[in-house]
């Protein structure tokens, strides 16, 4: 039965999560523009500031960005509620975001202490508004499900990446809070990573890929399961390097290694569960979801057989000179394909369904007062063409080799940042259509007699 | 009352939604519409209520809802029609 008075899930007007979107693509093409002006001195390692600042503008200003917009859509459909005091939360946690996440960047290359301190500011008041009001409200839930479960673990895990980059960015300021070894900023990466964004894409898995494309639901011990031992072996990860202020020790890299062999399971599981799905037509998301769980099954295969590596002096001395090179830059290219295969490619592929669902949703939605305005929507083909989306893939599939390249040859760092260019550029364009296509429809609908809109994308 | 059957279980969104509000544009008066879906439509009930649409969501499995949606204007009569043969 319904429960009158219950909010069972508005959902929040559209241009809240689109404006995550579109901005989160715009980090994204600065970067591309940096890169090529950058030149080969990011690629040497990890440590580099040109580095740290292309590796905070995927992870903080695309990743999260898109991810803060798509949860204020999600929790509502899964019956999460809806968000309190949305208009302020959706507007001044993106305002803060946005700044925090620019001056971060920016001081990573061009230092000053205004901004090393600014950026922590406006970040941790961004993200802070933004996790607060959401873990509020997925704690009153009763009945949670694995889904929101999955997400308010993911937020903790973001909390604690905040804090302990904004530890950093003391301790770079001169402050003497953390040990001069680099276990914390390990620490960060893996929290950051396999916390805040893989157990956000594991628990919203569980929702998408059944709902979206007509798939199985996953095993009940799966859902049940896995994210709670994920969560215990990161939590056990955090305590181990607080306690001994150490990451090099075997213990962690059991952990490390277990983590990553638990999500490459569950990747399996993933790829036979999409084999099951009901219409089996061609469909780019699962393209993505595919090439995600691949990338996943890869780097752990990769991260195993680096430990594994003996250099055999015998060999080719080509083939020598090769491994070194793979054995030198191991950080940099598991993290990129950690960073643009596994994660990127979700959200990519989550983008090109959720933007022209949402906008027919919205539009569909007005119709219930008005049935006339069925004739106004447009089709979700017109929304979004089958064949853009595949450009993208491809495109995407082919930034990222070049990423990878670029990490073993910095010289080429300019194919790397054309194609970065080309790829979000088209993206951009994707969804300015989509939205332009969404607001002469919604403006064909309000001109309808008899409607009382209340979801609109401009005042 | 009669019944008017719809079927949206194999159907990927927003397919169930699209065949959803066109039943329901067909519907006539003394009509209520029994929507066989996987899944429970949250954003659909609240813009129902505000539609003019009442509605009773029944879990038969995780992947099984039916969903009775009736005019506002029937309530009386279908709520008579549920508690007698519909709630089994």
């Amino acid at each position: 039965m319904h429960a009158p008075g219950v909010s069972f899930g508005r959902l929040p007007r559209i241009d809240y999560p689109y404006r995550f979107f579109v901005t989160a693509t715009l980090f994204v093409i600065a970067l591309a523009i940096f890169i090529l002006f950058s030149g080969e001195i990011p690629w040497s390692n990890r440590w580099q500031p040109a580095m740290l600042f292309i590796t905070h503008g995927f992870t903080l200003g695309f990743i999260t960005t898109i991810m803060m917009g798509a949860l204020l859509q999600i929790i509502p459909v899964v019956g999460g509620g809806a968000l309190p005091n949305i208009n302020v939360v959706a507007t001044i946690s993106y305002i803060f975001h946005l700044l925090g996440t620019s001056l971060l960047m920016k001081n990573f290359v061009w230092p000053d202490d205004y901004s090393q301190v600014l950026s922590v500011v406006f970040l941790v008041l961004g993200l802070g508004i933004y996790i607060v009001t959401v873990f509020g409200l997925l704690f009153k839930k009763v009945t949670q499900g694995a889904t929101l479960a999955g997400i308010r673990n993911a937020l903790l895990f973001l909390s604690l990446t905040v804090v302990i980059g904004c530890l950093l960015q003391f301790s770079n300021a001169g402050g003497d809070l953390l040990p001069a070894n680099k276990s914390y900023t390990n620490l960060h990466a893996l929290l950051g990573g396999l916390g805040w964004m893989g157990l956000l894409i594991l628990a919203v898995s569980f929702q998408i890929v059944p709902m979206f494309h007509v798939a199985p639901i996953f095993p009940k011990y799966l859902t049940r399961y896995l994210p709670k031992v994920l969560f215990l072996l990161l939590i056990a990860l955090l305590l181990i390097v607080a306690i001994f202020n150490e990451v090099s020790n075997d213990l962690v890299h059991y952990l490390g290694k277990s983590l990553l062999l638990l999500n490459c399971l569950y990747m399996v599981v993933l790829l036979k569960t999409l084999n099951k799905r009901k219409r089996k037509i061609r469909d780019t998301t699962v393209m993505y979801w595919q090439l995600t769980a691949f990338s996943m099954i890869l780097l752990t295969c990769l991260t195993f057989i680096a430990q594994f590596t003996i250099i055999d002096k015998a060999t080719e001395p080509v083939v020598n000179n090769l491994i070194n090179l793979l054995l030198q830059k191991q950080d940099l290219l598991l993290a990129a394909i950690f960073i643009y295969f596994f994660v990127i490619s979700v959200l990519q592929g989550m983008i090109l369904k959720i933007l022209p669902f949402l906008s027919y949703t919205h539009l569909q939605q007005l119709c219930l007062t008005n049935f006339k305005a069925m004739e106004y929507i447009p089709h979700m083909h017109e929304f979004l063409n089958k064949r853009h989306g595949l450009y993208l893939f491809f495109l995407h599939c082919s930034t990222g080799l070049s990423l990878l390249a670029t990490i073993l040859i910095p010289a080429i760092y300019w194919l790397f940042g054309m194609l970065l260019l080309v790829e979000f550029s088209l993206l951009l364009a994707i969804m300015i259509k989509v939205i332009g296509l969404y607001k002469i429809s919604l403006q064909k609908i309000k001109t309808l007699k008899g409607n009382n809109i209340e979801h609109c994308f401009t005042e | 009352m009669e019944q008017v059957t719809l079927n949206v279980s194999g159907l990927a969104p927003p397919e169930p939604m699209t065949k959803i509000v066109l039943a329901l544009s067909n519907l006539q008066k003394l009509q209520y519409l029994k929507v066989i879906h996987r899944r429970q439509p949250f954003p659909l009930f609240e813009r129902l209520l505000a539609g003019g649409w009442g509605y009773v969501c029944n879990e038969i499995s995780e992947q099984r809802f039916i969903i009775y949606i009736y005019h506002l204007r029937d309530q009386g009569k279908f709520l008579a029609l549920f508690d007698s043969e519909l709630n089994c």
